[in-house]
C-alpha cells in the first residue's frame, strides 16, 4: 500500500504502543528513538510530541526525512509511515488534542513536568505502507451510525432529565455493548463533576466527585475534549484518580472495572457550557480509538442537547392535585443538617451533602412547617438560600442525586417527580430536624 | 564518572530492540530487531533483524548503510543506543534463531508486565529475519532524563 489515507489507520495513531522513529544526520550516521505518540492530524499529517529528543531533532533540522512504525494496539498490525518534517507547533489545534492527551497521563500518573508538552512536531506523510501480516479491522465509522441513530431516538423520546441519564446508559449497553458507564453533572461553582447515575457496576457512583482537572473525567471536562485512554496499564489508575478516604463516608468512591484496560470521557458541551462527562471503560484493550472516537463525540453531542433540553428552566406542569398523604407511622427518624458544609444525616447516618443536602434542608423545614409535599423546581430557583448559580444551574442533575441518595439510604423519606418541574416530598416517619449552625462532624476543629 | 551502563545485561533483559538505516539519499529506514547479543566486550552486536525481500531495511544492509540499534527496557526505560557498521550480513543460523526465539519469550514477559497482551506482541515479532553482526563504534545512554544522550 502507497497511498496515504490516515484515515483508515487511525487506531494506530494514539499512542498506545509506542513507536520506533528513524532519523539520520547530514552525515548519514542513523538514529532510532521511541516516542509515545504519533498522532492524527489529518488524512495525510501526523504530529509527534517533542520530549526527549535532542539528537532527533538536530537531525530533522539538516535532514527533514524520518520513518516512524506504527501499532494498531487492538490487532497488532504495523504500518512504516515515511515522514518529511513541516514545522513546530506549540500552539493550535495539533497541539491542543495532543495536550489534552499528554495531560491526562499526567495527572494520573503524577508525572506532570515529565510529560509537559513543549511542543509538537508536525510531519507530511509521504508514504505509507503495511509491514508484515494483514489482521482483522476494527468497526467502521459507518458501523457505528445505525446504532447511535437508535439512541438518539431513544433520548428524543424522554420526557426528563433522569429519564434521559437512565435511558442513555442503558441504550450505551444494548446498542453499543457499552455495558460499564458513569454520567456526570458539572457543579461550576465548586468546579467539580458528581456523578449522577451509573450502569455495570456493583456499587452505585451516584454522589461520587470528581474535580474539574482530575484524571481522565476531569480533564475532559477542563478541556472539552474526549480524553481515550488505551493504555493498559495506565487506565486502571483512573478509578483512583478520586482521592478515597475510608473515615470519611461523604467521600463516595468512583467505582471502576477492576480489569478496565480502556477509557473514555467525552466531555458533553452545549454552547459554552460543559453540562457533565460521560465515562465509559471496558476491559477490553484499546476499546475506543479510531472509528470509536468520532462515535464517541457524536454521542456526547445528543446526550449533551438530551440533557440541556430537560435541565434548564423548562416548561412547567400544573400543580397536580396532592395525592393523600399518609401519616407518619413508627419510630422516630432524626434528621441534622451541618450548615458549614450542607451535610444531612439521618439517625446518625450520612445522606448527602452540599446543594443536594441544601434542597433536602429546605424542603423538609418546609414540610415541618406547613407539612407541604408539593414543590416546583420554579420555587428552588427563586430561593435565593439555595444559592443555584444563574443559568446553567443543574438543578435537575441535582435533585437526580438527592432522590437516589435517599433511595439508596433507605431513609423513609421519598422525593418524587410528579411531572415537569413538580416534586413530591413523602415521609413515611416522624422527623425530627436538628440544625447544627458550625462545623460538619467529619470537619476538623 | 557516571556509574556504567551495563549494556550486555540490559542486552538480555527482554528489551524492545528497534533498528535504524538509510539509503543513499539520507532517507531512513527503521524494524525491530530480536536476539541481541553482544560480543567482543562489547565491541560486536548479532542479532536478528526484520528485514524481508523488498523491504528498504534489506537495501540499505546491502547498500553498506551504517546502522544504530536501541536497546530499551519496557519495565525500566533503562536504553542504550548503539551505533556502527555492518561487519557482516546473512541468513541467521540456528544460534541465531535460538537467541531470536528466547528474546521474543522475554520481551513478551517483560510486555506483559506492563499490561501489553501477549497476542499483540506474537504479532509483532512475525518477522522474516537477517542476522546482522555490527561493529559497534559508539554508545549512548537514553534513558529518558537529564542524562538522555550521554555517550557511554
Amino acid at each position: 500500500m502507497t497511498d496515504v489515507d490516515l484515515g483508515a489507520i487511525r487506531a494506530s495513531l494514539q499512542g498506545v504502543i509506542p513507536s520506533p522513529f528513524a532519523t539520520c544526520s547530514a552525515d548519514g550516521t542513523p538514529n532510532v528513538i521511541y516516542v509515545s505518540l504519533v498522532a492524527y492530524v489529518d488524512s495525510e499529517r501526523v504530529a509527534i510530541s517533542r520530549q526527549f529528543i535532542r539528537k532527533t531533532r538536530a537531525n530533522l533540522e539538516a535532514n527533514p526525512f524520518a520513518q516512524a512504525i506504527v501499532v494498531d494496539p487492538a490487532s497488532g498490525e504495523q504500518h512504516a509511515l515515511d515522514l518529511r518534517h513541516l514545522h513546530t507547533e506549540t500552539e493550535g489545534e495539533a497541539f491542543e488534542a495532543m495536550r489534552a492527551n499528554l495531560d491526562a497521563i499526567a495527572s494520573q500518573t503524577g508525572m506532570g513536568e515529565a510529560f509537559r508538552l513543549r511542543g509538537v512536531d508536525v510531519f507530511r506523510v509521504l508514504r505509507c505502507s503495511r509491514v508484515g501480516r494483514a489482521v482483522a479491522q476494527q468497526p467502521k465509522v459507518a458501523d457505528l451510525l445505525e446504532p447511535i441513530e437508535r439512541i438518539a431516538r431513544r433520548l428524543t423520546a424522554c420526557r426528563s432529565y433522569e429519564e434521559v441519564a437512565r435511558v442513555g446508559l442503558e441504550a450505551l449497553d444494548d446498542q453499543l455493548a457499552l455495558g460499564h458507564a458513569i454520567l456526570l453533572a458539572h457543579d461550576t461553582a465548586a468546579g467539580r463533576l458528581f456523578a449522577v447515575a451509573s450502569s455495570g457496576y456493583e456499587d452505585s457512583a451516584i454522589g461520587a466527585e470528581v474535580a474539574v482537572g482530575d484524571g481522565l473525567i476531569g480533564t475532559a471536562a477542563l478541556r472539552r475534549r474526549l480524553v481515550v485512554e488505551s493504555s493498559l496499564a495506565r487506565s486502571r489508575a483512573m478509578a483512583h484518580a478520586v482521592t478515597r478516604s475510608a473515615d470519611d463516608p461523604r467521600e463516595i468512591p468512583l467505582p471502576g472495572l477492576p480489569s478496565a484496560r480502556s477509557a473514555a470521557a467525552v466531555p458533553l458541551v452545549v454552547g459554552d457550557d460543559v453540562l457533565g462527562v460521560l465515562y465509559v471503560e471496558s476491559d477490553r484493550a484499546a476499546a475506543f480509538v479510531g472509528a470509536w472516537e468520532p462515535a464517541l463525540r457524536l454521542l456526547g453531542a445528543h446526550l449533551a442537547a438530551a440533557l440541556a433540553a430537560r435541565g434548564g428552566v423548562g416548561a412547567e406542569d400544573p400543580q397536580p392535585a396532592p395525592p393523600p398523604v399518609p401519616e407518619p407511622a413508627g419510630s422516630r427518624l432524626d434528621v441534622t443538617y451541618y450548615r458549614a458544609d450542607d451535610t444531612v444525616l439521618c439517625d446518625g447516618e450520612y445522606v448527602v451533602k452540599g446543594v443536594p443536602g441544601r434542597i433536602l434542608w429546605s424542603l423538609l423545614s418546609a414540610h415541618a412547617e406547613s407539612g407541604r409535599t408539593q414543590f416546583s423546581n420554579r420555587e428552588l430557583r427563586l430561593d435565593e438560600s439555595l444559592g443555584l448559580p444563574a443559568g446553567n444551574d443543574n438543578l435537575e442533575a441535582r435533585l437526580l442525586v438527592l432522590r437516589r441518595r435517599l433511595a439508596e439510604r433507605d431513609t423513609g423519606i421519598g422525593l418524587e417527580r410528579v411531572g415537569r418541574g413538580r416534586l413530591a416530598l413523602s415521609v413515611q416517619r416522624p422527623l425530627r430536624l436538628v440544625e447544627v449552625p458550625t462545623a460538619g462532624p467529619w470537619r476538623a476543629g | 564518572m557516571a556509574a556504567p551502563l551495563d549494556v550486555e545485561e540490559l542486552s538480555r533483559q527482554g528489551v524492545a530492540v528497534i533498528v535504524a538505516t538509510r539509503d543513499r539519499s539520507l532517507m531512513p529506514a527503521v524494524t525491530r530487531g530480536w536476539g541481541p547479543r553482544l560480543l567482543r566486550d562489547g565491541a560486536r552486536l548479532e542479532l536478528c533483524v526484520d528485514a524481508p525481500e523488498g523491504s528498504p531495511t534489506l537495501e540499505n544492509l546491502r547498500a553498506d548503510s551504517p546502522v544504530a540499534v536501541t536497546l530499551s527496557r519496557p519495565t525500566s526505560y533503562l536504553t542504550v543506543q548503539l551505533k556502527g557498521t555492518v561487519a557482516n550480513f546473512g541468513e541467521p543460523d540456528a544460534p541465531a534463531l535460538d537467541a531470536a526465539h528466547e528474546h521474543v519469550d522475554a520481551f513478551v514477559a517483560e510486555t506483559s508486565a506492563i499490561g501489553v497482551p501477549e497476542a499483540i506482541i506474537r504479532v509483532l515479532a512475525e518477522a522474516q529475519l537477517v542476522a546482522v553482526a555490527i561493529d559497534v563504534a559508539e554508545r549512548y545512554d537514553q534513558t529518558p532524563g537529564p542524562g538522555a544522550g550521554r555517550p557511554l
